[in-house]
């Protein structure tokens, strides 16, 4: 790339890093919330059925 | 459906969390193809500048990072006023759901910049309109972002950071329009609404292709984002509840 190699993959390294690091931390965001709801509706789904014993 | 009511029900987190899951989906999956394929292109079939070379290929990642972050920092802007004129809960959590990705954006546009600057004008930085009202849009987002943090009631975090975001749109002009009114090293706009792009097709498509998958990019994850927010914030009601069973 006459000399400017570095320049370019720097920048196209730098993208994709910024690209996978948002989808990746939203996408964990959202599991967790939804890791998070899951446990509460298994947690009154356990408590229920507790009470009714 | 009317826009008056397509407004009103926008104000509701759940009819937007069910009526945003296929979008997701859809700008997810236009994503990835516009970006792989322009990715591809721009690195290796797109032809070299004539003067500066190999490292215009920078272009098709600056140029869509630029766009975007001012486009973000647009939306939290335009959030900001709703928060304020109709109190919609989903205003705050738009301008939360910006804030990351538009950072990100601006922090790659600087850098991108300046590898490119290097090149071509033999410097990393210079005090160029452009590069620091862009650098001042970099602080306007840690600004909202430290306010944030800071405070920890939801109703007045909202509205400090709604009122910083509107107060700090009047930099997007200053950027788009620095190239105009001060001499500058930065190059004037590629793209106008009213003349013939300044390069042939073999150069600007895949920019095009570029900023276009970029902007799906966003759209997927800030709707991605208020998706994840709503859950939390309406974790206690009924119809959340119902969903969690559903993923029991």
């Amino acid at each position: 790339m006459d000399g400017h190699g570095l320049y370019v993959w720097m920048s196209y390294l730098a993208a994709l890093l910024i690209i996978f690091g948002n989808y990746f931390s939203v996408r964990s965001l959202l599991r967790k919330e939804q890791k998070s709801l899951s446990w509460s509706a298994d947690k009154h789904s356990v408590t229920d059925v507790a009470d009714e014993l | 459906m009317k826009i008056k009511e397509l407004w009103h029900r926008l104000g509701s987190p759940r009819w937007f969390f069910y009526y945003s899951g296929a979008w997701v989906r859809f700008f997810g999956v236009f994503a990835l193809i516009l970006l792989s394929v322009g990715f591809v292109w721009g690195l290796l079939f797109a032809p070299p500048e004539q003067y500066q070379g190999n490292s215009f290929r920078i272009f098709y990642i600056h140029l869509p990072a630029a766009i975007l972050c001012q486009s973000l920092y647009l939306a939290m802007g335009v959030g900001g006023f709703v928060l304020y004129v109709w109190r919609m809960k989903l205003a705050d959590i738009l301008i939360a759901a910006c804030l990351p990705l538009g950072m990100s954006l601006t922090v790659l546009a600087l850098f991108t910049g300046a590898v490119w600057g290097k090149p071509t004008w033999g410097t990393w930085w210079e005090w160029d309109g452009r590069i620091v009202s862009t650098t001042v849009l970099l602080f306007l987002y840690i600004g909202i972002f430290a306010i944030r943090e800071a405070i920890s009631d939801s109703e007045l975090r909202g509205k400090a950071s709604g009122l910083v975001a509107m107060v700090g749109m009047i930099n997007i002009p200053i950027i788009k329009y620095s190239v105009d009114w001060w001499t500058t090293l930065h190059q004037p706009a590629t793209f106008t609404l009213t003349e013939k792009p300044a390069m042939p097709i073999e150069m600007w498509l895949p920019a095009l292709v570029m900023v276009i998958g970029f902007y799906f990019f966003a759209a997927h994850n800030v709707l991605t984002r208020m998706r994840a927010e709503i859950l939390r914030r309406e974790a206690k009601t009924a119809w959340v509840k119902k969903l969690a069973v559903k993923m029991v």
